[in-house]
């Protein structure tokens, strides 16, 4: 009976520290602070990270050469460190797995310095998916 | 028997004996009519037997039976009247009178003209349209994958389909003649499923249609547009097919309202898949199973042959659409709920390589399309193209 406690609360605690996929209201209420940041509302940003990694914290996604990591799809080529592109200036000072994990708020630091430097079109999608029709993207529950 | 008491003893009071023998003729009607409707209750509903129970030599198999028969048996029910086709020395119902038995031996005379299977010419000139919505459709079905696909019950399943998977009507003529392109390497599995399902439903909406599977050889990357503009041009060397359904090879759709064949626009067909949560992903979305006219098809210069692996091909599609001024049609989400075959991680969606919409459509289509047809099979339930594409350049 004992040891049956410390087995349960395994079992529940197993499933919460798995990588999360977000819904969309769910992305409303974690991004908060980056709506309008660079003028950018936050349907637009919602869509773009739905085209680029589906709300999967998880994403991880080989491309031509290098890799792109977690919600934000943040890639090793001059971004984050990691062995794939060892010579990567690696701008948000940050090792690329960091990005895997349930914690965003350096994806989100990352995903403003790259707002500052690059600009939204770092996202391919969101020029020809997330620049009209942007009402499918709110969140009614709010 | 009690039922006829009554009308015999009353006649005794009725005025006229012509009239009790109206009455008789009306009874021998009536049981004419029983007769034949047990006949094809015993024949079930394989009408493709009738012919050999009315005593007619059976003509032309494949593709000439049952369905031609309901047509000609109907119609001749209509003008023939009296005479329906009996069973010649079936002792399946009583004889009431004379005028069965006359009808029994007239069988095979002046009926056979019609029940003997239509030749073409006759046929073609009296053959209806089909309706817009096919009489035949039966609604939400229950789509399973996890009973083993034998092919070989499949064809026997579908007779009326022929070689290289075609079908057309017999009750009716219908106005699309739908080629469905299926992209394929390695997913002969998922074909089988494929094929299991979907053939009963084409033939419910009855469409004229041919199905054209193009397996892509080779190693290189998936090019699933390029596929797509291949079966184009190779199902047209076919037929005048006027309509186009492209389909992956993995999706089923669970109501058969669920049309596989062209609108006045651009058609999305897999609007509701269970992988999203049986909803549209995004309101641009239009990968998965759609239908393009030919006018369609050729308005926008055919598919892009640049994407190589997964995913994006569809968007570009949409783009190319929205910039010719077309829009997307769809069913409703209840109607249009698909089930993937493909059990994948549980994710709403895959992400796929960041990559830019090439927005090439002028130069890169039907226009720049080039591949090389390394074999072709007609298989009894579809054709399969297996091509050369090439690499990314």
């Amino acid at each position: 009976m004992m040891s049956f406690v410390p087995l349960l609360l395994a079992a529940i605690l197993f499933p919460a520290i798995q990588a999360v996929q977000f819904t969309k209201c769910e992305m409303f209420h974690l991004l908060k602070d980056m709506n309008g940041y660079r003028d950018f509302t936050l349907p637009e940003l919602i869509c773009t990270l739905f085209h680029a990694s589906a709300y999967d914290t998880q994403a991880i996604v080989e491309n031509e050469g290098s890799t792109e990591y977690g919600l934000f799809q943040i890639s090793n080529k001059h971004w984050c460190r990691s062995d794939q592109i060892p010579e990567s200036r690696n701008i948000c000072g940050i090792s690329c797995d960091k990005f895997l994990d349930d914690d965003l708020t350096d994806d989100i630091m990352c995903a403003k310095k790259i707002l500052d430097i690059k600009g939204i079109d770092y996202w391919l999608a969101h020029k020809p998916l997330c620049t009209d029709k942007l009402e499918q993207w709110n969140c009614e529950k709010l | 028997m009690r039922l006829r008491e009554p009308l015999l003893g009353g006649s005794a009071a009725m005025p006229g004996a012509s009239l009790q023998r109206a009455c008789r003729l009306l009874v021998a009607v009536c049981a004419l009519h029983l007769g034949v409707t047990l006949v094809y209750y015993l024949a079930g509903r394989d009408l493709s037997r009738l012919p050999q129970l009315v005593g007619v030599p059976t003509p032309l198999q494949g593709g000439s039976n049952g369905a031609a028969a309901i047509g000609q048996s109907s119609r001749e029910l209509r003008s023939g009247g009296a005479r329906p086709p009996l069973p010649l020395g079936a002792s399946l119902e009583p004889r009431p009178g004379r005028d069965s038995s006359r009808g029994a031996d007239s069988g095979p005379g002046p009926a056979s003209n019609l029940t003997s299977l239509p030749l073409p010419r006759t046929t073609v000139l009296s053959l209806p349209a089909c309706p817009e919505e096919s009489p035949l459709l039966v609604g939400p079905m229950l789509i399973e994958f996890n009973m083993p696909v034998d092919l070989e019950l499949v064809v026997k399943l579908n007779p009326k389909v022929k070689v290289g998977g075609r079908y057309t009507p017999k009750e009716c003529v219908s106005p699309h003649k739908v080629a469905i392109i299926i992209p394929f390497r390695r997913r002969q599995e998922h074909l089988k499923y494929w094929l299991y399902y979907l053939h009963p439903i084409l033939q419910r909406q009855q469409l004229d249609y041919g199905i054209y599977v193009i397996n892509q050889a080779g190693e290189s990357m998936f090019n699933r547009a390029k596929l797509l503009n291949i079966g184009f041009r190779e199902a047209l060397k076919d037929y005048d097919y006027n309509c186009f359904v492209f389909s992956d090879v993995d999706l089923i759709p669970m109501d058969d309202h669920n049309a596989y064949r062209c609108f006045p626009q651009p058609r999305h067909i897999s609007v509701a898949m269970d992988k999203f949560g049986f909803s549209l992903p995004y309101v641009q979305y239009f990968g998965g199973v759609s239908a393009l006219s030919k006018q369609q098809f050729l308005r926008i210069n055919g598919f892009p042959n640049n994407y190589w692996g997964w995913g994006g091909e569809d968007d570009d599609i949409f783009n190319r659409l929205v910039f010719r001024g077309m829009s997307i049609s769809r069913p409703n989400a209840v109607v249009g709920r698909c089930r993937m075959i493909r059990h994948t991680r549980d994710k709403k969606n895959e992400p796929n390589p960041q990559r830019r919409l090439c927005e090439t459509m002028l130069s890169d289509g039907l226009n720049s399309l080039t591949y090389e047809v390394l074999d072709i099979q007609r298989y009894p339930l579809y054709t399969q193209i297996t091509v050369d594409i090439g690499t990314p350049s």
